[in-house]
């Protein structure tokens, strides 16, 4: 397929995607589309985490007036982080790239949200996001990890992207791991009745 | 209501899969269509509230989900 084609691609389903973010954040709460579930928390966890330190620090050193002035500057929840930080930027043109790397960061959490899709249904998705969990495409990690999160930057926030990379993926395998010892527990007992 | 689109966008996954185009652009498309699963599982466990879903929101949603796999299917086999 010619880039021509893949611009196409990307163009025409990030504006689609854009509008989605929009009505996402009319859903009120947006948290309980996208963060309810367990399974989700490390798509943005490395995102909340660093803010959970920024936080801290403000609190810390400025006192909670300082830190009610920082929170003004948040983006209104996840919807928003969304909008403004993957379809915001995907809905230039010019920062495609960027995109496409900040979408690559998102994704390796995303394998997390396995247990949360319809059981029986997304095979396809499923398949894909096993494939990329086993490193079966061709992404290279340092576009991924050169990504930044549209987060404000203070000194507490001053850990490299690497660190937050390889925080993001340390969440992401022990939630893989409890998933497969939920599932395997849950076969346990469909097959040999609840453990005692 | 949901289960048709849910198949739909699964076939649109399996297209995204095999189709001759980049990984970066493969992975960004299974993005999209992971938070579209995301919501179409929440939608159809009942984890939005009936408030909102009446306000006209989720079907237009379910339209831009519709609207993505045809983009997709279509630009892929070059019919765009």
């Amino acid at each position: 397929m010619t880039m021509e084609l893949e611009e196409k691609l990307i163009q025409a389903t990030s504006k689609t995607f854009a509008k989605f973010a929009e009505q996402l954040a009319k859903v009120d709460p947006v948290a309980a589309l996208l963060v309810t579930s367990a399974a989700i928390v490390p798509v943005i966890g490395d995102a909340f985490y660093s803010e959970y330190l920024a936080m801290q620090e403000i609190y810390r050193s400025a006192g909670p007036q300082a830190l009610d002035a920082y929170n003004a500057m948040a983006p209104k929840g996840v919807s928003e982080l969304i909008s403004k930080g993957v379809a915001g930027e995907l809905a230039s043109p010019a920062q495609n790239t960027i995109g496409k790397a900040t979408l690559a960061l998102l994704t390796l959490p995303l394998t997390a949200c396995l247990a949360t899709l319809t059981a029986g249904k997304f095979q396809s998705l499923k398949d894909e996001i096993r494939t990329l969990e086993q490193g079966g495409r061709n992404i290279d990690p340092d576009t991924v990890r050169r990504v930044e999160y549209p987060a404000r930057e203070t000194c507490a926030t001053r850990i490299s992207n690497t660190e937050r990379f390889d925080r993001s993926l340390d969440a992401l395998s022990r939630k893989i791991e409890e998933i497969q010892n939920r599932e395997a527990s849950q076969v346990h007992e469909a097959t040999h009745g609840p453990r005692p | 209501m949901s289960e048709s689109l849910i198949n739909r966008l699964d076939q649109c996954v399996a297209l995204i899969r095999t189709a001759k185009i980049s990984d970066p652009t493969r992975l960004f498309l299974t993005n999209q269509a992971t938070i579209y699963a995301l919501f179409l599982s929440d939608l159809q466990a009942n984890r939005l509230s009936p408030d909102k879903t009446a306000e006209g929101v989720v079907p237009s949603m379910l339209e831009m989900i519709g609207e993505f796999c045809t983009q997709v299917t279509e630009i892929i086999r070059g019919i765009r």
